[in-house]
């Protein structure tokens, strides 16, 4: 790679460093585009409520105030919230990651006989389904209802990442790398643990983050199958603060002397909880990037 | 093969047949490992995806919960008939079809073609961080996603539309305009989801062996010939598999972000299948009809996903079976 | 209190006497009911003949006695569905309902899902028949409730009502709470929220009072004045900034596109004989024959739609009035835009601007009609509580549930509880400690009583009366709002709350969305100039293409019903 970029200078002619600065101020506005809003929110969430709703915040916060963090963090549920989160999106990508490579791995293999019919059986899943009732009764027939497993085993293997890994295990890994463990010995399954799963880091990396951020971002099956509050995970009760519009409070309400200062600031609360409900996905990501770009650089030499 | 010629000679079709059962046989055997290896996968759908699919039948009932899915009365085609006469029936498959199409337009080359520029961008520092960048909004619920996207548009006290009338225009009702429903939806898409979808396509790009660049560049091609001749055809077998797959769910657009996008001023083009479903099963307890459009939209998914597979196969000779 | 159980257990007792008199049904269960709360150690002691022992003592709790508390001697316990307000705090532990538990001896274990996603799990609940023992606050609309009813999932509650002996009192002395409750075929499934404050039923609509004294312009009474002002208010700056800034009516009808000009139809004569709330189906109305129509169908519909769309193309309406909501109306008004809001029965929510506003007296129209149809009758909504058919105690479930119809019971939902959240003052009325009322953590008053009270988001099964209620209802300038729109108002008796057969509520499945939307979208294009004026003719002839017979016939027959 090292290599690369130093012939990539030493050749770089006129109208290729056009081209690349073209590249580069492509990338710096997609960029821009990006973060902004993110950027805006979390001002928002920490100006003063009044200035943001004037339309006063443009980019940098104004009248700094953590009032609405206050709130957030004075509200038990979320913490609830978080750990159950936390413990699905544990739990849960460990489970899809084991299935998604007990179908990717087989089906990467050229010899296994009956690999189309096979592949079918899973596609046809991506495309019909009995639908919402039925799957509750069967859910619920297994005595998932109100339980945590409803939560890590309903809709935890995406058939879109298994044909994701297949396509890259089929990709990296060679027939004559197969060939060769078989020489030595190593039949289908102990090939997977020797010659496959090492080979397999970068796109362990990948399905780890797609299923982590789906297991962090669901809530339609605890909407449905969870009954148990303190079993909610937490966009359960961030649905709760922010679908809420204060119409829906207005049918039966005692307030006789509305605040417009506590009601702004259950306004920012929305934005206060928007960023301390995706922190941790936002964070995650660098953190686990270290090895997913190592990951990729290890597949692409070897492979 | 050798076999089958030597044998052919008693009896030719009898053992021929026989011989084909054999080796079918044989390759069952070698690949045994194999399928005690898929097992659990292959157990884990049936449970909870062939199972369900029971529940079909409900498309042809009347659904009384008391006697439950197998008790309920038959309707034969009446669920059916109620939809394909109903009034909006051409309107949500054409507003279904018009927005999944969009949507493929262009969100399924931008992940591309950003995987391509960022791979050009060779300082690795910044590279990392326009990286990570990009796949931040991705981490995003829906919910929260839709929420930004009314703070923005609001023909008011939004930032594209103060933008606007900084600049002596007309503000734009976004939020509530038919026409334009379609195109928020779509690169709001590309916002929220560009960056992240080109992982895939990053990583086929790292994969490409340096060499080839390298023999290029020697051969004095440009650096967007090279892009043009090395890049984009070795990420050409990822790419068909997505479109396929992306194909095969034109019909089925996610409910949630358009369900929460819509409003009685857009509803002429966001009404589409899936959130019609929604609300005809879930909220207004009209089970056997919503199962009935529901297996309409499933059926069409089928036919679209097997003549794309064909064509790729024929075409790219890429296919997912 | 010991003397308080006593007495109980002696009215019980009486009670008992009188009812196994009565015979049938009252009288098997009477008999175990008062070995339940008389004879209780005796019943145990010696099982005698029985030859189920089990089976004699679930008798003996779950029979309860028919007045008095608690309502079983030994505790009994169910499993029951909520749905919770945001601002209430979770039913499992909230103060008010472990009061319950302590005066009626009933364990409830609640099954408590917040209000954003409650339709779905209640409706899946039922769909797959795994039903709690009973639903409070349960938002069931009249096709649900006759939906869950036909399949045998509600328990008949007219069969319990010698177990409600408060709703009773109260249905015995309005006859007209029964009519709005009873379905089609006789029964009743499920209790409604009766209120009888005025401030609470009548909703109005908002002028800025302000701006009118600012430019001197009088009150409009017509539609044609209340145009004339609305365009003053656009023009001659009446917040006086200099900036043409103002936004003379601010709408919020994002969840229905009737809710821009409901409290305008009695004007064009629509609902001044049963008007059926802008809620169920706004676009029905009867003549004085009691004939059924379809409002968009009428000529004076479009004359009423055209008056708006002159309004919207001469920007007097704000371009968002389809898809904001309140909050950002509300910080419209507060930052002193506009002019008119039709929201809401009383000025509460219109935040700091709301000294500016008054109510606006019902218009006349082009035709001399004038009608304030925008209210809701006592019976203010049905379908808030339901017990299954598998509840095991139904008895005892009715009068856990009846208990709310009491004085003590209301208090008990709206004021919470009597030394923590209320006190009872020196003229007998109950009034708010002021640590709810300004709560030093910054609460809203509906989050500080939400710990001790259950009455967030309406929707209980309680009686609501002025003595009890302490909501803006009760504010003098809200009565005075009441007052301006009364003389025009339709008798509160005169509202129907229409009911379905299994047969025309699976028919209504069938036509009211599509005829609903079809309405509704093509109003709103009507208004906002998307679509022609011109093609109004199209227009209906398209809508009664789109099986109007049929639907109005079910409307017909529904109404014939409820008049008797």
């Amino acid at each position: 790679m090292q290599k690369l970029h130093r012939g990539n200078k030493i050749r770089a002619s006129g109208s290729d460093r056009a081209f690349a600065g073209v590249l580069y101020a492509l990338t710096i506005l997609f960029v821009l585009i990006i973060l902004y809003p993110l950027v805006f929110v979390f001002s928002a969430s920490i100006s003063n409520p009044m200035e943001v709703f004037a339309g006063r915040v443009w980019l940098f916060p104004r009248d700094i105030q953590f009032e609405a963090y206050k709130q957030v963090f004075r509200n038990n549920e979320i913490f609830t919230g978080y750990r159950n989160t936390i413990v699905y999106t544990c739990l849960g990508t460990l489970v899809s990651i084991v299935l998604t490579l007990s179908a990717a791995y087989p089906l990467s293999r050229k010899k296994m006989y009956g690999r189309n019919i096979i592949m079918f059986y899973f596609t046809f899943t991506m495309f019909f389904s009995g639908g919402l009732i039925p799957t509750y009764l069967v859910v619920k027939g297994m005595g998932l209802y109100n339980n945590l497993w409803v939560m890590i085993l309903v809709g935890s293997v995406s058939v879109y990442n298994m044909i994701v890994a297949r396509t890259f295990m089929q990709n990296t890994i060679s027939d004559e790398l197969y060939e060769a463990a078989e020489i030595d010995g190593c039949s289908d399954i102990p090939a997977f643990f020797k010659v496959a799963l090492p080979l397999c880091a970068p796109i362990i990396a990948v399905l780890v983050l797609f299923y982590a951020v789906g297991y962090w971002n669901s809530y339609f099956n605890a909407l449905i199958y969870l009954s148990d509050r303190a079993r909610y995970p937490l966009q359960l009760f961030l649905r709760e603060i922010l679908l809420i519009n204060m119409a829906d409070s207005m049918v039966d309400s005692m307030e006789m002397d509305m605040d417009i200062s506590k009601f702004m600031v259950s306004e920012s609360l929305k934005y206060a909880v928007i960023i301390v409900s995706s922190i941790p996905m936002l964070i995650l990501y660098p953190f686990l990037q270290r090895f997913f770009v190592k990951g990729v650089m290890i597949g692409a030499i070897k492979g | 093969m050798y076999k089958t010629l030597n044998t052919g000679e008693e009896s030719p079709a009898r053992s021929l047949r026989q011989d084909k059962w054999r080796r079918r046989w044989k390759k069952i055997c070698q690949s045994r490992e194999l399928y005690l290896f898929i097992l659990p996968a292959v157990i884990y759908f049936f449970l909870f995806n062939y199972v369900p699919i029971y529940g079909v039948q409900l498309a042809f009932k009347y659904f009384n919960p008391a006697k439950g899915i197998w008790g309920s009365d038959w309707v034969g085609w009446d669920n059916f008939m109620r939809f394909f006469n109903s009034y909006y029936f051409w309107r949500l498959i054409r507003n279904t079809v018009w927005l999944s199409l969009y949507n493929l337009l262009v969100n399924f080359p931008f992940p591309i073609l950003l995987a391509l520029v960022f791979n050009e961008v060779n300082h690795e520092k910044l590279k990392k961080a326009v990286q990570t960048i990009s796949y931040a909004p991705h981490f995003v619920s829906v919910v929260v996603m839709v929420g930004i996207l009314n703070l923005f548009f609001n023909q008011n006290t939004g930032m594209v539309n103060v933008l606007l009338r900084a600049m002596g225009e007309e503000a734009i009702p976004f939020l509530t305009s038919s026409s334009i429903f379609p195109t928020l939806y779509v690169w709001t898409g590309v916002w929220q989801h560009a960056g992240w979808n080109s992982i895939i396509y990053i990583a086929a790009l790292t994969g490409i062996d340096p060499q080839l660049h390298e023999a290029a560049q020697i051969d004095g091609a440009s650096r967007f010939k090279r892009i043009l001749h090395i890049n984009i055809p070795c990420i050409m077998p990822t790419a068909i598999i997505m479109f396929i797959l992306d194909i095969g769910r034109v019909m089925s657009l996610g409910f949630e972000k358009v369900y929460l996008m819509q409003n009685s001023m857009n509803i002429e083009t966001s009404q589409v299948i899936s959130t019609f479903v929604y609300e005809a099963g879930l909220i207004n307890m009209d089970y056997g009809f919503s199962t009935a459009i529901g297996l309409f939209n499933n059926v069409i998914n089928i036919i679209l996903l097997l003549s794309v597979n064909k064509v790729a196969k024929r075409v790219g000779d890429t296919s997912l079976f | 209190m010991s003397k308080l159980r006593s007495l109980t257990a002696a009215v019980a007792a009486f009670s008992m006497l009188l009812a196994s008199c009565a015979g049938g049904q009252g009288a098997a269960s009477s008999q175990s009911a008062s070995s339940g709360s008389q004879a209780a150690p005796a019943s145990s002691a010696a099982p005698a003949s029985s030859a189920a022992p089990a089976q004699e003592e679930k008798a003996a709790a779950g029979n309860p006695s028919k007045t008095g508390l608690p309502i079983v001697e030994e505790t009994v316990e169910l499993k029951a569905l909520c749905d919770k307000d945001i601002n209430t705090t979770d039913w499992s532990s909230h103060p008010a309902l472990a009061r319950m538990e302590e005066i009626t001896n009933v364990k409830i274990t609640w099954d408590c899902v917040p209000d954003a996603g409650f339709a779905e799990k209640r409706n899946l609940l039922f769909a797959s028949n795994d039903l709690p023992d009973f639903v409070i606050r349960a938002k069931l609309n009249a096709q649900q409730e006759m939906k869950y009813a036909s399949a045998n999932q509600l328990m008949k509650l007219d069969e319990l009502m010698d177990y409600a002996p408060n709703f009773s009192e109260l249905t015995a002395n309005d006859p007209n709470i029964m009519k709005n409750i009873v379905l089609p075929d006789g029964h009743i499934y499920a209790l409604p929220q009766l209120n009888t404050t005025d401030g609470n039923l009548i909703m109005k609509y908002w002028i800025n009072k302000a701006w009118l004294d600012k430019l001197n312009l009088p009150m409009p009474s017509t539609t044609e004045e209340f145009y004339e002002t609305l365009k003053a208010f656009k023009e001659k700056d009446p917040n006086g900034n200099g900036q043409a800034d103002e936004i003379a009516y601010s709408g919020s009808a994002k969840d229905g596109a009737c809710n821009l000009f409901y409290n305008f139809m009695g004007a064009w004569g629509f609902g001044k004989n049963a008007p059926l709330g802008s809620t169920d189906f706004p676009y029905i109305d009867f003549d004085e024959n009691g004939t059924v129509s379809l409002i968009p169908l009428d000529p004076r519909f479009k004359d009423m739609v055209s008056f708006f769309n002159r309004l919207w193309s001469e920007d007097l309406i704000d371009k968002e009035s389809f898809s904001q909501d309140r909050n950002q109306i509300v910080s419209k008004l507060t930052a002193d835009q506009v002019g008119f809001v039709s929201d809401g029965n009383n000025t509460q929510w219109i935040g700091p601007a709301r000294s500016n506003f008054v109510a606006m007296p019902a218009l006349t129209g082009p035709d001399g009609e004038r009608k304030w149809i925008n209210i809701s009758p006592y019976v203010q909504t049905t379908g808030t509580a339901c017990i299954t058919t598998s509840n095991p105690y139904p008895e005892v479930t009715m009068r856990w549930l009846d208990y709310f119809y009491s004085e003590e019971g209301t208090v008990l939902v709206r004021l919470g509880i009597e030394g923590e959240s209320y006190y009872v003052d020196d003229n007998g009325a109950y009034q708010l400690f002021d640590h709810i009322q300004n709560d030093p953590t910054g609460l809203t008053l509906d989050q500080a009583l939400g710990k001790w009270a259950l009455f967030c988001g309406g929707n209980f099964p309680q009686n609501i009366k002025d003595e009890v209620d302490k909501s803006a209802a009760q504010l003098p300038e809200t009565k005075e709002a009441n007052e301006v729109v009364r003389p025009d108002m339709v008798p509160y008796n005169q509202i129907p709350k229409l009911k379905f057969t299994e047969q025309e509520s699976i028919q209504l499945g069938n036509y009211a969305q599509d005829l609903l939307s079809y309405i509704n979208e093509n109003t709103v294009k009507f208004i906002t100039g998307e679509r022609s004026m011109d093609t109004w003719d199209a227009f209906t002839q398209e809508l009664s293409k789109m099986n109007v017979d049929a639907y109005l016939k079910i409307y017909q027959d529904s109404y014939n019903r409820w008049k008797g």
